[in-house]
């Protein structure tokens, strides 16, 4: 029995033994390495002022070291965005550009991280006050990054930007170049998550800019067109309902556009699990009660 | 050594189970193997998206789980249930026929023969069919229990009744449902307690062997679910460890499930020992006394 139990030990040894040796250097093995180092970015990140800038580089040594053992594994690009997060937060903003540039020069393929890293680089000069600069490298991702999820978000930001800083004459020309931007997209990208997420962002624009009925047309366009789960999620469809009713109860005072959409989308998809809800929400417009007081359901 | 006992109590059959392996240990052997081949699968499964047995398991968690299943840390995250779906297959095959060679060897013992695991793996092996379609009927029946507490729990919780005692239902299903997996698996067990023994023993096929089960446990069948119920709590820290797999991730490390799931085999060994020499005991104990 003990000898039965020692060799069945030794086997399972033997074959985790071997298993790990086939596997030493692969992606996996620096995933593991990074998941615990990302635990301690993730500590820093939640108050960084409040952490002293020996841990930053400490922190910045273990990732430095990470990509010096594991150069070749396509898990290291993603490496190089924390790092220069951390100089980010470190303040060291130089620093951070220098590693953040690094990106789009050895990998230039990884079209998302480097636009993500451009848009951090122009972060930094942001921080700087130098917006032209900022805004230069924001163009350059709306140029040459446009299908990515950064080229994609960064007009908007543009125009927020804007917003933010009480210049009405180049928030509306940003407005207005974003939505030709998103308009190009989605007549170029059908049905798929390019054309999907553009006309997100193009709802947002013309919420922004107050002009309902062009909202609304791409919202139920939204509904409409992209009924799979995988696009219209909880919470997606949750907020996609909500906005259409605080549109049509709140500016237009004309309930029946958001009732026609939803009948609309009942009538194509009869099988569909967010019918149900929807019944409910058409229920209460008839009621002239408030219709996003029923939780949207898709399971 | 059964004969020794008169085991109509719950306390003396658990007690004679345990004295049983304490002083023959062999006993322990078909489990020991039973924990053997699961700690291999979870060695597989712990190594699946990873070079090079991604190249085969890859295909198939990224078809069924999606592409982040086969990345640290969410290859750890689904190793609980992964092991779960391979522990059917594995119990109707593998698992199986050491439970039979574990009763054998208890029958042995109480016959005063010697213990040769040779001759009892080539006894066992006669027997193999009918051993391998009582657990698959064994599963089934679990299987179908489990399907139909669902379905009724599902019942409950949509019920929008707020009065009575629906709403104290609804709080105990979804508070209690581990226990009520738990107490439902202990009474299945106890249901086809005797099915293996009658295979192995008397060396019936399957079906006589079923109904003879029946009224088996019609005369005995309290004690021993009382016997297996006792056992099976020796679990309860593993039910509820894996429940709460995805909070003590979040707390402490990804590889605390593989730890849960070692720790659950490890348990195993020792539970399914004392169940199933409680049940041989029990069984021997109604033969002689017929």
């Amino acid at each position: 029995m003990k000898s039965s139990v020692i060799l069945d030990a030794i086997i399972l040894m033997g074959i985790y033994g071997v298993l790990s040796l086939l596997d030493l250097n692969s992606d996996y093995v620096v995933e593991r390495k990074l998941w615990h180092i990302n635990r301690k970015f993730l500590d820093v990140a939640k108050d960084p002022k409040a952490v002293p800038p020996q841990t930053f580089e400490a922190l910045a040594n273990e990732y430095k070291r990470i990509i010096r053992q594991h150069s070749k594994s396509r898990a290291i690009a993603g490496v190089y965005v924390v790092l220069g997060r951390i100089y980010i937060m470190k303040g060291d903003l130089s620093q951070a550009r220098d590693v953040l540039g690094e990106i789009t020069k050895l990998y230039p393929d990884y079209r998302e991280l480097s636009a993500e890293a451009i848009s951090l680089i122009a972060k930094t000069y942001e921080l700087e006050n130098n917006w032209a600069k900022a805004r230069e490298l924001y163009q350059k991702i709306i140029q040459e990054y446009p299908r990515t999820e950064t080229g994609l978000s960064t007009p908007l930001y543009m125009a927020n930007y804007y917003q933010t800083q009480n210049d009405f004459r180049s928030t509306m020309k940003a407005y207005a170049q974003a939505i030709d931007f998103y308009q190009k997209l989605i007549t170029e990208q059908e049905h798929s998550t390019v054309e999907f997420n553009s006309l997100r962002y193009l709802a947002n624009c013309y919420v922004a800019q107050n002009r309902w009925m062009e909202a609304i047309e791409t919202l139920k366009q939204i509904l409409i067109d992209y009924p799979e789960p995988q696009y219209l999620t909880v919470q997606r469809a949750e907020l996609i309902i909500k906005t259409i009713n605080a549109i049509v109860v709140n500016q237009l005072k004309n309930s029946d556009i958001a009732a026609d959409i939803y009948k609309e989308f009942m009538v194509k998809y009869p099988q569909h699990p967010l019918n149900k809800t929807l019944k409910v929400v058409l229920d209460r417009l008839k009621e002239n009660k408030n219709p996003d007081s029923q939780e949207v359901s898709v399971q | 050594m059964s004969s020794k006992l008169t085991p109509t109590q719950p306390l003396n059959l658990l007690r004679s189970s345990v004295n049983s392996l304490v002083s023959h240990p062999i006993i322990l052997w078909p489990f020991v193997t039973i924990a053997f081949v699961q700690l291999i699968f979870v060695e597989i499964l712990y190594f699946a998206p990873r070079f090079p047995l991604n190249n085969f398991f890859g295909p198939i968690i990224q078809r069924f789980f999606g592409e982040a299943y086969l990345h640290y840390p969410f290859n750890l995250v689904i190793l609980s249930q992964l092991f779960q779906y391979g522990q059917i297959p594995l119990y109707i095959f593998v698992s199986s026929f050491f439970i039979a060679m574990g009763i054998l060897i208890i029958f042995n013992i109480n016959n005063n023969r010697r213990i040769h695991l040779r001759q009892v793996a080539q006894d066992t092996w006669a027997q193999y069919v009918h051993i391998v379609v009582a657990a698959i009927v064994m599963a089934l029946a679990l299987y179908w229990t489990y399907t139909l507490y669902g379905i009724l729990a599902q019942k409950v919780l949509r019920s929008v009744v707020s009065m009575g005692i629906i709403p104290f239902l609804k709080v105990i299903i979804v508070k209690g449902s581990t226990f009520f997996y738990l107490l439902i698996g202990t009474f299945m067990t106890t249901l086809f307690a005797f099915v293996f023994p009658i295979i192995m023993i008397e060396k019936v096929k399957i079906f006589p062997a079923i109904l003879k089960n029946f009224q088996n446990f019609i005369s005995g069948g309290w004690t021993l679910w009382i016997v297996i119920f006792v056992s099976t709590l020796l679990y309860l820290p593993v039910l509820i460890l894996r429940q709460n797999v995805l909070k003590l991730i979040d707390k402490s490390f990804p590889e605390i499930s593989l730890l849960i799931v070692i720790f659950g085999i490890l348990i195993t060994i020792f539970m399914d020992a004392i169940i199933y020499t409680a049940i041989t005991t029990y069984y021997l104990w109604q033969r002689e006394h017929r």
